[in-house]
């Protein structure tokens, strides 16, 4: 076993450009299972913006406006109201809206007049133009109510009561299993592809190079070992690097979202789908390797594959959010098949869990390999003849 | 020095990896931004909500049935897509996810939504105000014609009237909307990017960190003017470099950050410097190998940047919030700044505090590289 003995100890000296992509990928998990854990909701609540109200009125109407939307809505205060402020906290997200009711509200509805409150949210946000339409029924509601005759305070109570007499929102759960685990695995699950691909390329790939040097392959082959012999321990090396970087992540699973979590059905369907993954990231690898690349260009290749794959399939940015040209597009690559399935399992997308969606995935996943390492015997077969003559 | 000038130029040009890195991995980022973000403005923006309407016999029941059919109808500001049927087949269809509710109008108008469907969040939402409306309406409607019938026919004519209380006020010059922002900071990846040219120009002037510097170092050319020469033909070789991956961003993916196009440009002039001077600073200090010290500049430009907002959006606020301090010297944040700042602000107090910090750390830098690299002498081994 000379050669599977080389081939670790190849493997041990790259081992560091490797692990980096372990490390990001366990704190861009850890950290995307974290802002997930608020989102993982039983009851249905209505979407809370996070919103800030400058009230200059400091009347009874406008105070009555602020509880009804801090009822629904979290209201965020700063030291200071100044347009950067307001600005820069709605660009970079930390408020969704702006609400400024002005001087002389109060006395605007009370005189009938139509008072107009500013309001400031960004280009196209669903979330503000819900906020519209909460602050127009809520004001609509007390000018209804003084055009009937009430005064400010029993027109603020009418409001209120009709608001809160009107009826619940009924929520029904049509698949009680898939909802109960927590969303952090299927985050792990979905972020997994870019990791395999980056380690493998990055880890395995120099090694499986090292070995197709023009000299030290001639030399070897020279040598008393059989070719045979030889081929098969590499293979037996990729093997078992591969097998153990899934082992790896299996166990990193098992200890971040426990066994019950890992081994219930769910969870074992994306074992059984990231196991797949991994053949077919193992497939690449070994087709990247059948160039003569140097350690630059292999970090080159394996980012853009690696970036390109995850970009166009839905790793970073959720497939439901990609456009129908893209989803169409990376119907090609493997990647889609993959996270489609943990979107199913998850409840991210709008499909539903089915077990004949999911061994299709499975099933194009596998011709994927199959392609990949056909492609792969192809070119070693060219390369091998050319070196022959 | 025109000479060193002319040699480093070719010589940049004749650096594939250098190419790479500097010019199309950001074209190919961008190009990733592009595709995976272009579409979420418009999941965000308004579509029309399908529902199942589920209608008893009651009076109410018809009354609401004409104001869907009105929300129902195509055009512009269509609310809803309305299917009448039975509660059964509306199960159904929610079970499936073909639609986002279903709406029951008996005496109050009800609304039913799945637990299942966290990617209809909104959209749950914003029919549940909708039934509140209606409900809100209904019963203030009934109260007046308990308490004062006769103001009802007022009360039913502002219903109809349906005025708008919200005004829209804009805080910025344009509505731009935060995915613009990771451009932003792609550009400043790739201006810090840079530094590895900056780094060379280091590593290949100090005789006891190659054999090239070795054999600069005995030529009878003053060191400060081969520094110099070598320093200025990088900024100009990676200002065009990155030049070229902008013009490729705003031309070929049409993301909108022309505002004010001579000034950013400026920006990104200052920005590559900065980025040169940073990377020949860092090649005079720390550790000796090669690889060591271009691993050293990524872990110092990689949480810059990440720091900045590359791969999180709202990083930089959050930075704001609690080390302001560090927006004012993170040279990844100066520069993201610069564009956010000319595509939103009137005033150019910003950006011009931005660009005058930018040129000061470039000063620094390059003061520093310079201290740690003149008057060496290297015993003969």
């Amino acid at each position: 076993m000379q050669v599977y003995k080389t081939f670790f100890k190849i493997a041990k000296a790259k081992l560091p450009s490797s692990i980096v992509y372990f490390i990001i990928f366990l704190v861009l998990t850890i950290i995307m299972s974290a802002t997930a854990a608020n989102d993982n909701k039983q009851k249905f609540e209505v979407s809370s913006v996070d919103i800030c109200i400058i009230d200059k009125d400091q009347s009874a109407a406008s105070a009555a406006l602020y509880d009804y939307l801090t009822s629904v809505h979290t209201p965020v205060t700063f030291d200071s109201y100044d347009n950067e402020t307001l600005q820069d906290n709605l660009f970079y997200q930390t408020i969704s809206y702006v609400l400024t009711i002005p001087e002389g509200f109060e006395k605007q509805l009370l005189a009938g007049e139509n008072p107009q409150v500013d309001t400031s949210k960004r280009a196209d946000s669903a979330s503000g133009y819900f906020l519209d339409q909460q602050i127009d029924s809520y004001i609509r509601a007390l000018s209804l109510s003084i055009t009937g005759g009430a005064d400010i305070n029993e027109a603020i109570k009418q409001t209120d009561d009709a608001f809160s007499s009107s009826p619940e929102i009924t929520s029904l759960q049509f698949d009680k299993k898939s909802n109960n685990a927590g969303d952090g695995m299927y985050y792990f699950f979905q972020y997994l592809p870019y990791v395999l691909i980056m380690m493998l390329l990055e880890g395995l790939s120099p090694v499986l190079i090292a070995f197709r040097q023009k000299d030290l392959s001639a030399r070897i082959n020279c040598s008393a070992l059989h070719m045979h012999t030889k081929n098969t321990q590499i293979g037996l090396g990729c093997i078992t690097y591969s097998l153990g970087i899934w082992l790896l992540f299996t166990i990193t699973s098992v200890v971040l979202y426990k066994p019950e979590q890992v081994f219930s059905r769910n969870g074992l369907l994306c074992l059984l789908n990231s196991l797949v993954f991994i053949l077919i990231a193992t497939a690449l690898t070994l087709l990247v390797s059948s160039f003569p690349l140097n350690g630059n260009t292999i970090n080159m290749v394996s980012n853009v594959i690696g970036l390109g794959m995850s970009f166009l399939c839905g790793i970073f940015v959720p497939q439901q959010f990609l456009g129908d040209a893209v989803i169409n597009a990376s119907r090609f690559l493997p990647a889609y098949w993959y996270i489609r399935i943990t979107n199913m399992l998850a409840g991210f997308s709008d499909e539903a869990l089915s077990m004949d969606t999911y061994r299709m995935c499975i099933g194009v996943q596998l011709l994927f390999f199959a392609a990949i390492f056909a492609v792969y015997l192809a070119v070693n077969r060219q390369r091998d003849k050319n070196s022959l003559a | 020095m025109p000479n060193i000038f002319k040699y480093s130029m070719l010589r940049l040009l004749r650096n594939k990896s250098n190419l790479f890195w500097i010019l199309l991995f950001p074209i190919l980022l961008g190009c990733m931004f592009k595709v995976a973000f272009s579409n979420i403005g418009k999941t965000e923006s308004f579509a029309p909500i399908p529902v199942a309407v589920v209608l008893e016999d009651t009076h109410n029941a018809d009354t609401f049935r004409t104001t869907v059919d009105e929300l129902g109808k195509d055009g512009d500001d269509q609310m809803l897509i309305v299917t009448f049927c039975k509660e059964k087949e509306a199960l159904k269809l929610l079970e499936k996810k073909e639609i986002d509710g279903i709406l029951y109008a008996g005496d109050t108008v009800e609304l039913t939504i799945s637990a299942n469907m966290s990617s209809a969040q909104m959209n749950q939402s914003i029919l549940k105000s909708f039934v509140e409306e209606y409900n809100v309406s209904a019963s203030l409607i009934a109260q007046t014609l308990a308490t004062h019938p006769e103001k009802l026919p007022a009360v039913l004519d502002s219903i109809t009237r349906h005025t708008e209380y919200c005004k829209e006020v804009s805080l910025s010059r344009s509505n731009t909307d935060t995915y613009t922002q990771y451009f932003y900071n792609l550009i400043a990846m790739a201006c810090l990017y840079t530094a590895m040219g900056g780094l060379y120009v280091a590593v290949e002037n100090q005789a006891s960190l190659s054999t090239l510097a070795a054999r600069k170092n005995i030529a009878p050319a003053q060191k400060q003017f081969v520094i110099i020469g070598e320093l200025a033909a990088n900024i100009l070789f990676e200002f065009i470099l990155n030049l070229l991956a902008f013009l490729f961003i705003i031309f070929v993916l049409r993301v909108d950050m022309t505002a004010r196009l001579p000034y950013a440009l400026l920006a990104i002039f200052v920005s590559t410097m900065t980025g040169i001077c940073l990377g020949f600073f860092l090649g005079t200090i720390g550790p000796k190998s090669e690889g060591a010290k271009t691993g050293m500049m990524f872990a110092v430009i990689m949480p810059c940047c990440f720091f900045s907002g590359l791969m999180m959006g709202n990083m930089r606020i959050i930075v704001e919030q609690y080390v302001p301090f560090f927006n004012r010297i993170n040279p990844a944040a100066l520069i993201s700044d610069c564009f956010y700042s000319l595509a939103n602000y009137d005033s150019m107090e910003r950006y011009t505090r931005n660009v005058l910090t930018l040129l000061m750390l470039s000063f620094i830098f390059c003061l520093g590289g310079f201290l740690f690299t003149r008057r060496k002498k290297y015993a003969s081994i």
